[in-house]
């Protein structure tokens, strides 16, 4: 009797310590995008104009390169955004077949042995710092770019010396970067799909292919949806490495281009990394909060739109 | 059973407790407040002396100045055990801007503080020589003022219209908040950089300018001689004719460098002090000569007060 007693004290207990950590949680999460909110619209009361920012690639907050030379600054965020975003769909629609077929093999096919070997590999590579792979980026990727794109550079209606530099090398370091990440949980959800799964649509007559594509990966869809989220998410919050393959400070004069991915350009977060040490303390700072809101912003609209594919499960 | 959840909530507490003592421990350790008092050395103004501090300290700012500080910075904590000093970067701006608010003991700057920046306090600990560097294969080995002021106005776009081979000009430029930028708008150019589009490229710190120069053919940029690599494929150029050479920045004939600073918010703690100090002392003064840096001593005071008279071009 007194150990049922003490069974429903320490369940009361791990309820409340649980509950209280989760608070703490959610009370961070919540005063972050307070926070950032409360920043974000600052701007527009002081001569930013709401309509223009995110329809104007023309990204001046100090003035300087104001034509009429008075130093008026223009805050024109929409070649950010559209940087921000072009490279993180781009990394993510390459990333997903590449991690999903991986993840299979890893899953169905592979030897045990194999994957006791690659795995910690990979889970490995989701740790290596940004920096580390933005300078090999830098000094291997860029050049050995400019190089193969120099012969036909004409063609496309770029400059081969800073081919290297811009989107595509910024979308080749991403898909390194976040390859590991949603390979690793793809793995886990496909794992998760119970045997049971496996063996009713092998007994139904299905080959191994069948089996996967029909049963497992609609059982595991929403694994495999958060594995894309994830994906995204670092995708579109790196910085550092993004930033020395970018290198830019407008969007290229033709966008829908071959060209647009091989010249030097721009996204959201290498912005704010190399000028917003300098703008605190003037107006330009708040122009920057409202750019990091967008950022968080674009990347809710992202999570909500897979989370709502992923939902449409077949075992719902 | 009972065991378990008393464990869980023993290192439950523990890390709650943990995380409040980090989150109060944090706002005081960022601060530069030494902590404890100065050790016995030989007296400060000596020649080769120094104060042992211990107590921590960061220094951010000007990533022309960083390697002579962080190699100072780490002469004075092999001999000072007591001290911690950490030193990064972030161009001239940000280390006026970080010492202002608060978050570090010491800003390093190329260039001066604005008027708005008042309470800051200015230490300056030496000159050094800006060089504009040109990937090898262009061509080129000294380019006039009007040449420089062409190619950074988009003027000239091919090698070949200021005397080098036939290969397209590229820009790479520092940002905005870069300390190198505005020296060379304002003793070289006498504007503001107006390239943008293909042939630009902006890159965050000193280190990576050298790498694009040196790896990008018929590329440009500007960078302290002192972290440019001889022989490599980025090489420091003449400007009018003056090679960039401590002797000629003594004599004010090459116009390309400016005066370093140390800011501190009032006047420095005891640290921050002793630092300062032993930037200027023998041992400081071998890491400047070392790292192409000139001590101020060596400059001609006229150069200095005619180098500080040049006024900032309105951007």
């Amino acid at each position: 009797m007194q150990y049922s007693q003490r069974g429903r004290l320490t369940d009361q207990v791990a309820r409340v310590v649980c509950f209280v950590f989760a608070i703490l949680l959610i009370a961070v999460i919540v005063a972050v995008f307070i926070f950032i909110g409360s920043k974000a619209f600052r701007i527009f009361s002081e001569g930013g104009n709401p309509r223009t920012f995110f329809t104007i690639d023309n990204w001046d907050p100090t003035g300087e390169n104001d034509p009429t030379g008075n130093g008026t600054p223009t805050y024109g965020a929409f070649g950010l955004i559209f940087g921000s975003i072009v490279i993180t769909l781009g990394s993510i629609i390459i990333v997903t077949p590449l991690a999903l077929l991986t993840a299979i093999f890893f899953t169905e096919m592979a030897p045990k042995w194999l994957v006791r070997f690659l795995q910690p590999l990979i889970e490995i590579f989701t740790g290596v710092p940004s920096i580390v792979i933005g300078f090999i980026g830098l000094t291997v990727l860029v050049p050995f770019l400019s190089k193969a794109i120099t012969p036909v550079a004409k063609n496309l209606g770029v400059l081969g010396a800073t081919a290297g530099y811009g989107w595509g090398a910024a979308i080749l370091v991403l898909i390194v970067m976040v390859l590991p990440t949603v390979l690793s949980v793809s793995i886990d959800s496909l794992r998760a799909v119970p045997d049971s799964v496996r063996e009713a649509s092998l007994a139904l007559g299905s080959t191994r292919w069948q089996m996967m594509r029909k049963a497992i990966i609609p059982a595991a869809s929403t694994g495999l949806g958060t594995a894309v989220v994830l994906g995204m998410a670092r995708a579109i919050g790196e910085t550092l490495a993004v930033e020395l393959v970018l290198a830019g400070s407008s969007l290229p004069a033709k966008l829908f281009s071959l060209g647009a991915l091989f010249q030097p350009n721009v996204n959201v977060t290498a912005q704010i990394a190399q000028d917003f040490g300098e703008a605190v303390g003037t107006t330009a700072e708040d122009a920057y909060w409202t750019l990091a809101f967008v950022l968080l912003v674009i990347s809710f609209i992202f999570i909500c739109l897979s989370r709502y594919l992923a939902s449409r499960s077949v075992y719902k | 059973m009972l065991k378990q959840w008393r464990y869980a909530l023993v290192v439950g507490l523990a890390l709650t407790i943990s995380i409040f003592i980090s989150a109060c421990g944090s706002t005081t350790s960022t601060s530069s407040t030494p902590t404890a008092g100065t050790t016995s050395g030989p007296a400060l103004g000596t020649p080769g002396a120094y104060t042992c501090v211990s107590g921590s300290l960061v220094i951010s700012g000007s990533t022309a100045l960083q390697p002579l500080v962080t190699k100072v910075a780490k002469d004075y904590t092999t001999k000072c055990s007591g001290a911690t000093i950490t030193v990064n970067g972030g161009g001239s701006s940000t280390g006026k801007a970080n010492v202002q608010a608060g978050s570090v003991g010491i800003g390093d700057s190329d260039t001066p503080a604005s008027s708005a920046q008042s309470d800051l306090v200015d230490h300056q600990v030496a000159v050094v020589i800006f060089g504009v560097i040109v990937n090898s294969g262009a061509g080129v080995t000294n380019l006039t003022t009007a040449q420089l002021q062409g190619i950074y106005a988009g003027t000239y776009t091919n090698w070949n219209q200021v005397g080098g081979a036939n290969l397209a000009i590229v820009v790479v430029s520092r940002p905005a908040s870069s300390g190198t930028r505005a020296t060379f708008a304002q003793y070289v150019l006498g504007h503001s950089e107006k390239v943008t589009g293909p042939s630009h490229l902006t890159s965050d710190a000193t280190g990576t300018v050298v790498t694009e120069v040196g790896q990008t053919a018929g590329a440009i940029g500007y960078a302290a001689t002192g972290q440019v690599p001889s022989g490599g494929t980025a090489a420091v150029i003449s400007i009018d004719g003056t090679a960039a050479t401590a002797a000629n920045v003594e004599s004010n004939t090459y116009k390309f460098w400016n005066i370093e600073h140390m800011y501190t918010k009032g006047q420095p703690s005891q640290i921050e002090q002793a630092l300062i100090d032993y930037m200027d002392s023998d041992q400081g003064h071998t890491e400047e000569a070392a790292l192409q840096f000139v001590s101020l001593a060596a400059v001609q005071a006229s150069s200095i007060t005619a180098h500080n008279a040049v006024p900032a071009p309105a951007s």
